[in-house]
Parts: structure tokens; sequence; C-alpha cells
């Protein structure tokens, strides 16, 4: 998987909790996922299940705390995976 | 210093019970998550430690907390149906967690301060609200500004704001 295809599956995880679509539509690697994209808090919990379904990996709670945009959210996956 | 939160449980249904444990797990710790299902539903005491856990959050803020909301870093102790204590970073609070029907809501206060410094604002036009930062403030009938605190989710919104 290149980093465009980690971003796009990433992005298609997401989806589902944005409410400021017209950040989402312009979606970069700093967009952050409170403030720009407007995802609850609680939403944020459910992103995090989401990328360990959709990547098979297990995101402890230290990591799950960086996971506030889309770049630190996209290096928590790879070093994941990289184990 | 105050703080709440309010769930619309009607928006906090879980697919399956493999997913609610995962999530609860990524908020609560193995002593909270023992509390479950002691007061009320397994799945109303997860959103009733997210509520006050968010409701601690906010009100440490209002003391000068300036890091990120991590729910499993705040520690709440059930004591009954509606009760609770919160511990987060310095700080020891109090909180109170109500159910009606889907709504379900926490106020959280400093421990050695008294729930009836709050008050409960039903509509929100019937007060004047303005924001110092983040931080939301009620003007009083004699201009002061009191500290408040917001909360909506789904159908749901409520306000509280110490009194005068």
């Amino acid at each position: 998987m290149n980093d465009a295809q980690f971003f796009d599956r990433l992005k298609e995880i997401i989806s589902p909790y944005v409410q400021n679509q017209e950040a989402f539509t312009d979606l970069k690697e700093d967009t952050r996922f409170i403030e720009d994209l407007q995802i609850n808090s609680a939403n944020l919990v459910d992103v995090v299940l989401d990328v360990e379904d959709a990547f098979d990996i297990e995101i402890d709670n230290d990591s799950m705390e960086k996971m506030l945009t889309v770049e630190a959210s996209l290096k928590v996956i790879k070093e994941k995976l990289e184990g | 210093m105050i703080g709440n939160d309010v769930v619309d449980l009607s928006l906090s249904a879980f697919d399956s019970e493999r997913r609610f444990w995962r999530y609860s797990q990524k908020v609560c710790s193995r002593i909270e998550l023992n509390q479950f299902g002691q007061f009320e539903s397994k799945q109303q005491s997860l959103w009733r430690f997210w509520s006050l856990k968010e409701a601690a959050f906010k009100a440490a803020v209002r003391l000068g907390y300036q890091g990120l909301f991590r729910p499993a870093k705040i520690q709440v102790e059930l004591l009954d149906s509606v009760r609770a204590i919160i511990q987060f970073d310095q700080y020891r609070f109090k909180g109170k967690t109500h159910i009606e029907l889907q709504q379900l809501w926490s106020d959280v206060i400093l421990e050695d301060a008294e729930f009836k410094s709050i008050v409960s604002v039903q509509r929100r036009n019937t007060v004047s609200v303005s924001y110092k930062g983040r931080l939301p403030f009620v003007e009083s009938d004699t201009g002061a500004k009191l500290p408040a605190s917001i909360s909506h989710h789904g159908s749901f919104f409520r306000l509280i704001h110490l009194s005068a």
C-alpha cells in the first residue's frame, strides 16, 4: 500500500463521523479531526476502532491520543504495521 | 468550577457486544469497567463514565488545564445511581448524572463546592452567552459574567452556570 492508498483508506474510515464536509472535501495531511472536521470526541474512539479493523492492528491508548490529525494518524498506522 | 456533558443515547448504540467492550476499554480503566452495570445498564454505564470524564475535563480547562481530553487518564468512581467522584490531574470533582429516556447528562463541580451553586438553564435563548477564548459565560442581571458550561449532542442541549 503506498502513501496515497493509506490516505484514501483513512479518508474512507473517517467519512461517517465528519461534520464539516467542506473541510473534508479539502482533506490534507495537516487537517485536524476535532477543530477542522468537527468530529466529536466520542467518535474519535470510533475512528480508532475502525482503523484497527481496517488495518488489522491494535492501537494502545498512548498511540490513540496522538491520532488528532490525518498525518499523525497515518504515522501511528504505519508504525503499528511495521510492528 | 463546573463542567457538563450530555449524551443522546439514541445516537450512541453499538452494533455488537464486541464493539461495545472494545470501545469501553479505550475509555475506561479496569476498575471502572468493573462498575459497569452496577447502577444502570452496562451501556448507560459507559456513557455515564464518558459524560463525567468530559464534564470534568471542561471544568479542569476552566481551572487552567491545558492538555487534551484523554478519557482513560481521568478516574471516575461511581458512588450510587447518581453521584460520583472524579479525579483528574491535580483536581478532584464530584459529579451527578441523570438519565431520562434517551438523554443522559452529567454535571461536575469541585469536590468542596456545592451543587446548589449550579444553575441549569432550560432554554438557551433566555440567557446571554459570551465567550472568552473557548470558555462560555452567562451574563447575570447585574452584568456579571458567570462561568458556564454548554453541551449538545443529537437532539439534546444543556447549559449550566454558576449562580451569581
